[in-house]
């Protein structure tokens, strides 16, 4: 497989995703010693270097004003993450940017406990109604994607975001846009509800589509590439599988996964967080709702 | 190799699965491809999924449940059109050397070569999703569907089932055999309710 390089994963039309976010007052305020990063090309590929212009005027990275249904507690514990695997104490580097293939997403995870089971599976059922499965219900994410798309959205039956004559790739974006905000409070009640059962934490993962170049055939289990932050403490550390698991999650894992949630950075340093629903078999859908374009494929990256 | 430590975690059954092997000119006994009897006791398969010198059978292991749950291993062997052709338990309670023997005869009289393990992206492992590209086609895995894509025309579908009782079908490996443009896939139905699972290994030839 060839690994693809981070600028393919962006947006087929970045300079329109500029004008998408930033009309919608998306950047974030620049402390004094900041360059102002107005005049920086957007290209939704948040490198160390990006993460070294922000915070080396000290500036943090904050989160974006569409992102505020997420609970306070997952957006800190998203915060303190993204401080930690940019940060200096990380070596090997944990990533080569946040962006379309490599760092995008989490997995808010409860760790299996038969005396929480009950708690847990009363979660998991709840985000499952709001997000993944098509009931039809006409207020879940599926069903309200399949009636923007026209079908069932799913890889094998070929990329949504496409203008046809039923209307642009941009105007299904912004269709999906909507679709994807009317279930965030719900979401974000659930997640919520779930980060106060003992023992929930996010499992971020990075380098999803590729690995790092010095270590091309890096283990599916290494700590490099999981990163567990739980909800308790939001402190983040590089997670081991522990002996007599084969998964993080699942019947023979150590957690369960209750819900999903991607994320993109911007150049100003603002992290934008969407739900995150990967049952199409498309992982990037949700991230076109923040970048309001299209991805391009690449080998490797079927968008 | 981990399914079947995670069905039966004090499983005797060592499988040891490796695609490189001497060529088939070696003899039935060693043969590229071939089930043994280690000294401990314990069975060794090496060289599986494996396609024979015709290119019209693919053998792979299977582990399997047995009478009242008890854990067994059984070869299969499919015709590229995707069907079972024979299904050889040699392992259950104990094991069968007599159908260990079958088996490797079997292997041996049809020349049967290992076949090209493939490298799952870490996607496979984390969302149950696959895009690579090996030689001049496009394998991807996604929403329960396999799919083979040359030049973006699509060379094969395969929609696999899913139940109530099971999550998945999780990708478990790709195997390839490039002159045949065969493709042995491996899935895994997971949950404690999952009983009766749907066939974990799909065998495809595509033109």
């Amino acid at each position: 497989m060839t690994d693809p390089p981070p600028p393919s994963s962006a947006p087929a039309t970045p300079g329109k995703s500029n004008v998408w976010e930033r009309a919608k007052g998306a950047s974030v305020p620049h402390a004094p010693n900041c360059p102002n990063t107005s005049a920086v090309a957007e290209d939704w590929n948040f490198t160390r270097a990006d993460y070294a212009r922000v915070t080396g005027c000290g500036q943090k990275l904050t989160m974006a004003s569409d992102s505020s249904w997420l609970p306070a507690q997952l957006q800190q514990n998203l915060l303190n993450t993204l401080d930690f695997v940019f940060g200096p104490t990380i070596s090997p580097q944990a990533t080569d940017g946040v962006n379309a293939t490599d760092f995008f997403h989490g997995h808010l995870v409860i760790k299996k406990d038969s005396a929480t089971a009950s708690q847990m599976n009363a979660v998991m059922a709840r985000a499952v109604r709001i997000v993944a499965v098509s009931t039809g219900d006409p207020a879940a994410l599926t069903t309200a994607r399949t009636a923007l798309i026209g079908r069932v959205v799913k890889f094998s039956s070929g990329y949504p975001f496409v203008t046809d004559a039923r209307s642009s790739d941009v105007q299904k974006i912004a269709g999906y846009k909507t679709a994807v905000e009317n279930v965030e409070p719900s979401l974000g009640q659930v997640m919520s509800d779930a980060a106060q059962i003992p023992a929930a934490a996010v499992m971020y993962h990075t380098f999803e589509w590729h690995s790092p170049a010095d270590a091309p055939t890096l283990d599916n289990d290494s700590p490099r590439r999981c990163f567990a932050t739980p909800l308790d403490t939001n402190s983040p550390a590089p997670y081991t599988l522990p002996p007599g698991f084969q998964r993080y999650e699942g019947t023979h894992g150590e957690y369960e996964i209750v819900a999903d949630l991607s994320f993109l950075v911007d150049k100003a340093g603002a992290v934008h967080v969407r739900p995150f629903d990967s049952t199409s078999g498309f992982t990037s859908l949700e991230l076109s709702t923040i970048t309001g374009a299209p991805f391009a494929a690449s080998p490797g990256f079927v968008r | 190799v981990r399914r079947i430590q995670a069905r039966a975690p004090a499983f005797w059954l060592t499988l040891a699965l490796q695609t490189a092997c001497a060529s088939r000119s070696v003899p039935p006994a060693t043969g590229p491809c071939r089930i043994s009897i280690g000294q401990d006791g314990k069975l060794n398969l090496v060289g599986l999924p494996a396609l024979s010198a015709d290119g019209a059978r693919v053998a792979v292991s299977e582990p399997c449940d047995g009478p009242k749950g008890s854990p067994c291993l059984a070869i299969l062997l499919f015709s590229v059109d995707g069907k079972v052709q024979d299904r050889l338990e040699v392992a259950g309670p104990s094991v069968s050397e007599g159908q260990i023997r079958r088996t490797n005869q079997l292997l041996s009289d049809g020349l049967f070569a290992p076949m090209t393990s493939l490298k799952l992206p870490f996607s496979a492992y984390d969302l149950n999703i696959v895009h690579l590209r090996v030689s001049d086609i496009a394998i991807h895995y996604g929403a329960s569907t396999l799919i083979v894509d040359r030049d973006d025309h699509r060379l094969a579908t395969v929609d696999l089932p899913t139940t109530v009782d099971c999550t998945g079908p999780r990708i478990v490996s790709l195997f390839f055999d490039d002159k045949t443009h065969t493709l042995a896939a491996e899935f895994e139905y997971q949950g404690v309710g999952c009983l009766d699972s749907p066939p974990g290994w799909r065998v495809l030839r595509f033109p």
